[in-house]
């Protein structure tokens, strides 16, 4: 069984007396030790997805049908007590923007020693040198001086480590990271992904990485799962989905990105459905170039088109 | 593009931003150091550089949002800078913008339409028929179909608004349209969408374009030739083909590298980030630089033409290429065995 077990997932915003329908039934598996990737652009539901398997998502946002097992447990049945333990000790998470997420009137490292006192009971001199050790380890220079820095002192890059540093501090078995090289500039990027990789392996950990940029995924990831609309178009291994991708949107969404000059640049014509609605069909299908009148009937179900590969096509 | 006399021209453009006091010392940091770059009429120049490069304040600089503390603006043969609003008034008209959140550069409280009819105010002599006519007109060269005059900015699509902004810059029919990173903010499935019509449109009309942009794939596709910013100088400056075929600077190497579909080749990996604190003397890039020797902290480098129209900031740039350690890697493959340490 894999680690993370998410099925038949539905979840709807509530939003000034409108509905959002922002996941539409999304089945998703991360095994044990796996690098597996969540694929997909703005409103496809990439986040909401890590954050249902958080728990964090907002009050407005009900789970309206679904499961979410993490080491067997039903996290969606757990306790906000119980599910509090998990967080952060057994599941760790990296957001992406790191200033952001931390809190600006207090040193990084006092902030990470206080993540460290609570979780392992450590004493206060004790759990210091653990932060500093921490930044050490995930690359920030000159670590005990920098420790006692204020997070606007911090660049994006090393604010990103720092909190990659505080999510080590309980050795999680999961790291989710969402988005954690939006906003930095591209050769910090490739860094903090080594970083990343780095560390998952050092811990023997499972990665979830949450990402826009399907280019990154073959640098860091095994495994792929590729979303739009709310739903999963298609998901396996990164290296077969990647040079042998089953499902149109996939194929389209790796050609946008692939290098080319002159001529014109690949693009997907029209936009993203409007979440607020409901449809029959699949959810590409306005936007499919091999789209028949199933398509806009049926959504596909996904189906496995070689071993470990699924595609929700019609035609694949 | 270099025969003709340039519609625009920077000429040591420096720039400085005061930091805070340490002590009695008062710190500074150089945003724009000695820049050279000009667009001809027509030709669509690419800034790309990171943050701290320069590059917005470049941009800022240009379209005079800020001054620059030494160095000239030439546009259409007239420094801009010592303008008064009044003469430079006419000139806007031909100088135009495009910014990176389209949401926040329209006002909220006006139709697509409207907006569109505003932006003609700078041009003289139109009826109100004309200027609406005219507004229909650039719709449809930005392929968006005519309702969209009467919806506001928040009804549409980050990739529709954008595209209404790129319009709304046409309308006085500038000679220049100054894009800062206008494809930034949107989905990588939609940001062909932007760039084709700009190649377009540029077709159609011989704007000329000047576009900042930190994603190579888009400079690629619309520049014809590249600047790239590194701390505020220029370390690279190339026809678009050489650039991205044989790049000469261990920064735009990077560079390419880093957003290569697959990761591309690891060795050339820079170190560390960029910082200000670099000594004088030594070349901006080197405690960064995978192929830094001595020489290059104790010497500052200068920017130097080592092939017609191609000028590198780094005096190993001949001796890298020839080793091909500069070289791209071919485009990768998803099967090879990927190690990580």
């Amino acid at each position: 069984m894999a680690l993370l077990e998410i099925r038949d997932l539905r979840v709807d915003f509530r939003v000034g007396g409108e509905t959002v329908h922002a996941l539409r039934g999304v089945d998703l598996d991360v095994p044990e030790r796996s690098r597996t990737a969540v694929v997909g652009e703005s409103g496809s539901g990439k986040t909401v997805t890590a954050m249902t398997a958080m728990r964090l998502l907002p009050r407005n946002a009900p789970v309206r049908s679904g499961t979410v097992r993490f080491e067997g447990a039903d996290l969606l049945a757990l306790r906000e007590r119980e599910m509090r333990a998990l967080r952060g000790a057994r599941m760790g998470m990296v957001f992406q923007n790191a200033l952001a997420a931390l809190n600006p009137v207090y040193p990084v490292g006092r902030q990470i020693a206080d993540v460290c006192r609570r979780r392992t009971g450590a004493g206060a001199r004790e759990a210091w040198q653990r932060a500093v050790d921490l930044l050490a380890a995930t690359g920030v220079p000159d670590a005990p001086s920098r420790a006692r820095n204020y997070p606007h002192e911090y660049s994006g890059g090393m604010a990103q480590r720092a909190m990659i540093a505080m999510a080590l501090i309980s050795r999680p078995v999961l790291l989710i990271a969402d988005e954690p090289t939006s906003g930095l500039d591209v050769t910090i990027q490739q860094q903090v992904l080594d970083l990343i990789a780095g560390v998952v392996s050092d811990l023997s950990a499972t990665l979830l990485l949450i990402t826009h940029d399907i280019g990154l995924v073959p640098r860091v990831c095994d495994r792929i799962v590729v979303m739009y609309a709310g739903s999963v178009m298609e998901a396996g291994t990164a290296a077969e989905v990647l040079s042998r991708p089953a499902n149109p949107y996939t194929a389209l969404l790796i050609a946008c990105f692939a290098e080319g000059d002159g001529g014109e640049m690949p693009a997907i014509p029209g936009r993203v459905p409007d979440l607020r609605s409901e449809w029959r069909g699949c959810s590409f299908a306005p936007r499919c170039p091999r789209a028949g009148a199933v398509c806009h009937a049926t959504r596909p179900a996904p189906r496995e088109v070689a071993p470990d590969h699924v595609s929700a096509c019609h035609f694949s | 593009m270099t025969a003709a006399a340039p519609l625009l021209r920077v000429e040591g453009a420096t720039k400085r931003f005061a930091l805070r006091r340490t002590g009695l010392r008062r710190r500074e940091t150089i945003a724009l150091d000695g820049v050279d770059l000009a667009v001809a009429p027509g030709e669509t120049v690419g800034i790309v550089g990171e943050s701290g490069s320069g590059k917005s304040t470049l941009g800022r600089a240009i379209v005079r949002l800020i001054r620059l503390d030494a160095g000239r603006i030439v546009f259409e043969g007239r420094e801009v800078q010592d303008l008064d609003d009044a003469v430079f008034r006419p000139l806007r008209a031909r100088l135009q913008m495009v910014f990176q959140n389209p949401l926040a550069s329209f006002n909220p409280a006006m139709t697509i339409g409207d907006a569109l009819f505003d932006a003609m105010r700078l041009v003289d002599g139109l009826t109100t028929a004309e200027k609406h006519e005219r507004a229909a007109a650039l719709l449809a060269d930005v392929q968006l179909d005519a309702r969209f005059a009467a919806l506001y900015p928040y009804e549409v699509s980050g990739g529709q608004l954008q595209r209404a902004a790129l319009g709304r810059a046409l309308a006085p029919g500038p000679k220049l349209v100054f894009l800062d990173e206008p494809t930034s903010a949107l989905d990588m499935s939609i940001r062909g969408q932007v760039v084709n019509l700009l190649l377009r449109l540029q077709r159609q009309s011989g704007v000329a374009f000047l576009f900042v942009s930190h994603d190579l794939r888009v400079i690629r596709y619309c520049a014809h030739r590249v600047v790239v910013l590194y701390l505020g100088e220029v370390v690279e400056t190339a026809p678009k083909a050489k650039l991205f075929a044989a790049p000469r600077h261990p920064y735009t190497d990077a560079l390419l590298a880093s957003t290569r579909l697959g990761g591309g080749e690891r060795r050339l990996a820079l170190h560390g980030e960029a910082t200000a604190e670099v000594p004088e003397a030594s070349c901006r890039l080197a405690p960064r630089c995978p192929h830094a020797l001595p020489r290059c902290r104790s010497e500052r480098q200068v920017l130097r033409e080592v092939a017609p129209g191609h000028l590198v900031r780094c005096w190993r740039a001949e001796e890298l290429a020839a080793s091909r350690a500069l070289t791209a890697p071919a485009f990768p493959t998803f099967h090879e065995e990927r190690t990580m340490t």
